[in-house]
């Protein structure tokens, strides 16, 4: 037994005088009652994620079932950090996965429960929807009349665009927007207003062959519960505030002049009605001739912007929507008469959209195109198994966390680790996932794009902008630039990096709170704390500052208060990667997130340690056992430094012996930004 | 066995999509068989949009090597398995397309 088993063996209620027991631990006290609700549950996290992950409970289900039929051990390793409550991952691996389906059964049934429930809401808010329409310009007017000034200093970035046209002042702001919406309703009486546009897009006119009141409350809900399924908490922005995005906020977006104002107007209001209604009930079947061919001259547009910036899954989603567009048109025109034409033309259609002629393409593309052309033409066993491998690689990529891994390793080595972390991590997940045996494992390169926002490269990501096109240390890695949101799943209400580089800490508050606002006011759901974390380092870095002066003696909230300007970018680009599924810290679910819900302090009670009550809050949080003496020492070492207390005056003598009375009671424990980095490096080593 | 189950799952998934767009209303009424040869079709279109969403990810280094092992076809196999368990969001973008593309033929089809 090393020295600080004897602490982690002792009883919470020894009253020995050095606060150790050197007997064998003493029995678990017997629970009387059994606690509310279930035992086992999934966590929070992993909830967001399954929302986020999983477009309806049947593809969950099927999740559920994937689950059911892998590998125990497998899905044991799985279960770490997802499957939340005490012993939760004690016992066999069949016991372990029996409870995290159990839990998954219960999260489903929640889930079925509470989606009957939104759609209620959701009809809820096309009555709000209808009252804006009617009122326009005067619901924002009162708005901007009402709003307290901190709500106007967020509000500005998203309804005021233009040089000149924001204002630390919230009087000078207020008037800014008064005079923007006045201009606006005065060119609206004309016709000329976005109100007018918008009236004659979402009211007079016809939106693919349905009146827009219908597109009000059977569209939108349609569209909505589907974001709702999909994206969880953040749906709550979307349907409640969606409606501000979608007309009011576009709408206000427009009254304003300036380049949101550009941005927001024309394309972007009607991508996202194109894109509520093509998520609605039977959009594509009732659309219009006209309407058809409009919209595809739209989408003509953004393939050519989309293929210029090598924007694969937006390609792929205007490729996927003008073909469906053709075969509601095929239709329409009476040229597929017979279901089995239709579906003789739904197969016949390059996938591509073949057609399309791609002027002038460098030797390089061309090279590829003919590549893809060839193994695309295969045919028989080859194709067959060229799928099969797709299919089966696919669900490992889920299964196995490597898509996230891969994400991070590739962030990994971009960031300086080289590209050796990249082929380790491809070996290590091969192994895991039995694809490569010890002795065949080989490295081999690793196709990863990443989309980072069109603005650029996040300050402080160690990313060179100059260095996009190829990873160092790799070099066959890409990052894909992406541009705005919408054609790529990236959500349309998250700010690019350019609309909105700083946020201000004003006088009494903290960089935090500036964080976590922040966070709040583009997503409208509070982060989860992995969130917080990942947004949090990615301000700090890119403002310069270390993370260790976050946490401070009294926590994060007394550091800095003094009035500064902060920039965003970095968080910006964060929350990009986090809305369109590739949040890198996800690679660690679980891991980070329980590190985050950690404490932030903790207080020694009289009769106790510190290296007692700080094993006692590990214990709970990470099982038992979970650490050798060699990671406890390392722990308590960061605990002593950001608890402002040296190694040897927190006990610690030479003879490996621990004093809690050098200690005064009730003196405040930090798990601060030492100890949690320590604590992510150890568990980070223990799941690789 | 975890093979073959995987498997089975994912053949059961395109089996479901299918019936999805066999029980529009255009399609409905038809005979067994002609039914049976649509399905085949419809698995066969699911299967271009496996292999688009596939390739489109490859570098251009990956799809060199790749040709090149078609030759040996469990070394290929072994390769597309390995790069596609490791592409971020594979697993999410073929759900994604899959599913528009099953809802897109259905509602064609109704």
């Amino acid at each position: 037994m090393g020295f600080f088993d004897k602490f982690r063996g002792r009883s919470e209620d020894s009253d020995t005088e050095e606060g150790l027991d050197l007997e064998e631990p003493a029995e678990e006290p017997k629970v009387e009652k059994e606690p509310e609700g279930p035992a086992f549950r999934i966590g929070s996290g992993y909830q967001k994620r399954l929302a986020r992950e999983y477009s309806d409970l049947e593809s969950l289900k099927g999740w559920r079932e994937t689950l059911a039929m892998l590998n125990p051990e497998d899905v044991a390793r799985f279960a770490k950090g997802r499957l939340v409550g005490k012993g939760a991952l004690t016992g066999d691996p069949e016991e372990i996965r029996a409870r995290l389906l159990e839990s998954l059964d219960d999260y489903i049934a929640t889930q079925e429960a509470v989606r009957g429930e939104l759609l209620e809401g959701i009809k809820g808010t096309t009555r709000l929807r209808e009252q804006i329409d009617k009122k326009g310009a005067k619901v924002l007017e009162a708005w901007v009349e009402r709003a307290t000034d901190e709500e106007l200093l967020k509000a500005q970035y998203r309804l005021l665009g233009g040089k000149g046209s924001r204002s630390e002042n919230p009087e000078e702001l207020r008037e800014f927007l008064l005079e923007a919406l006045r201009k606006e309703a005065e060119a609206d009486k004309e016709g000329k207003g976005f109100l007018g546009k918008l009236s004659a897009r979402l009211g007079e006119t016809k939106i693919f062959g349905k009146p827009v009141t219908e597109f009000l409350t059977g569209g939108v809900a349609g569209g909505a519960a589907r974001m709702v399924i999909r994206r969880g908490a953040r749906t709550a922005f979307f349907v409640f505030g969606g409606f501000i995005g979608a007309v009011g906020g576009g709408a206000a977006a427009g009254y304003a002049s300036g380049a949101i104002r550009e941005r927001v107007s024309e394309t972007f209001a009607r991508r996202r009605v194109i894109k509520e209604l093509n998520e609605g009930e039977g959009g594509l079947g009732e659309l219009s001739e006209v309407d058809i061919k409009n919209e595809l001259k739209l989408l003509e547009k953004q393939l050519e912007e989309a293929e210029a910036r090598e924007r694969i899954r937006a390609v792929e989603h205007i490729r996927d929507r003008r073909r469906h567009l053709l075969w509601a048109l095929g239709k329409k025109m009476g040229k597929l008469e017979t279901p089995e034409s239709m579906v003789d033309a739904m197969g016949d259609m390059d996938i591509e959209g073949g057609e399309e002629s791609t002027p002038e393409i460098d030797p390089e593309t061309a090279e590829r195109m003919a590549l893809i052309a060839e193994i695309r033409a295969a045919k028989g066993e080859t194709r067959a198994r060229i799928l099969k491998a797709a299919k089966r690689g696919a669900i490992w990529g889920a299964v196995g966390g490597g898509l996230a891994a891969a994400a991070l390793e590739v962030i990994e080595a971009i960031r300086g680790a080289g590209g050796a972390a990249v082929d380790e991590g491809t070996e290590a997940l091969g192994k895991k996932l039995g694809l490569l045996g010890e002795a065949e494992a080989t490295s081999s390169p690793n196709p990863i794009v990443i989309e980072v926002g069109d603005a650029g490269v996040p300050d402080g990501s160690g990313i060179d902008p100059g260095e996009i096109a190829g990873v160092p240390g790799t070099g066959e890695s890409i990052i894909d630039i992406g541009a705005d949101g919408g054609l790529a799943g990236v959500p349309e209400y998250i700010p690019l990096q350019g609309e909105l580089a700083s946020v201000d800490v004003p006088e009494g508050s903290s960089i935090a709170d500036a964080v976590r606002e922040y966070f709040v006011d583009v997503n409208g759901v509070e982060p989860t704390p992995l969130e917080f974390q990942g947004a949090l380092s990615e301000v700090m870095e890119g403002n310069g500052l270390g993370l260790d002066q976050i946490y401070g003696p009294a926590g994060a909230d007394e550091i800095f208060t003094g009035s500064r300007a902060l920039d965003m970018s970095g968080m910006n680009g964060f929350m990009h990667e986090l809305a369109s599924g590739e949040d890198a810290l996800s690679a660690m679910d679980g891991i980070p997130e329980t590190i985050g819900m950690l404490p932030r302090n903790f207080s020694l009670m009289e009769g106790s340690n510190p290296w007692n009550e700080s094993h006692k809050w590990l214990d709970q949080f990470f099982g038992e056992g979970n650490f050798t003496n060699a990671d406890i020492a390392r722990i308590d070492r960061a605990l002593c430094m950001d608890s402002k207390i040296a190694w040897p005056e927190a006990g610690v003598t030479g003879e490996n012996w621990v004093d809690h009375r050098a200690i005064p009671v009730g003196y405040e424990m930090n798990f601060g930004a030492r100890t949690r980095a320590t604590l992510l490096e150890i568990l980070t080593e223990k799941s690789s | 066995m975890t093979e073959d189950l995987t498997e089975k799952n994912v053949q059961r998934y395109f089996d479901s999509m299918i019936a999805v767009v066999l029980d529009s209303s255009e399609l409905r009424g038809l005979d067994e068989k002609k039914k049976k040869v649509l399905a085949e079709k419809i698995r066969d279109h699911f299967d271009d949009i496996v292999l688009d969403t596939l390739l489109n990810r490859l570098t251009t280094e990956q799809l060199k090597d790749l040709k090149e092992s078609m030759a040996r076809p469990e070394e290929m196999e072994e390769k597309i398995e390995l790069y596609a368990s490791a592409m971020p969001t594979f697993y999410d973008d073929l759900n994604d397309r899959l599913r528009n593309e099953m809802l897109a033929m259905r509602d064609i089809l109704s």
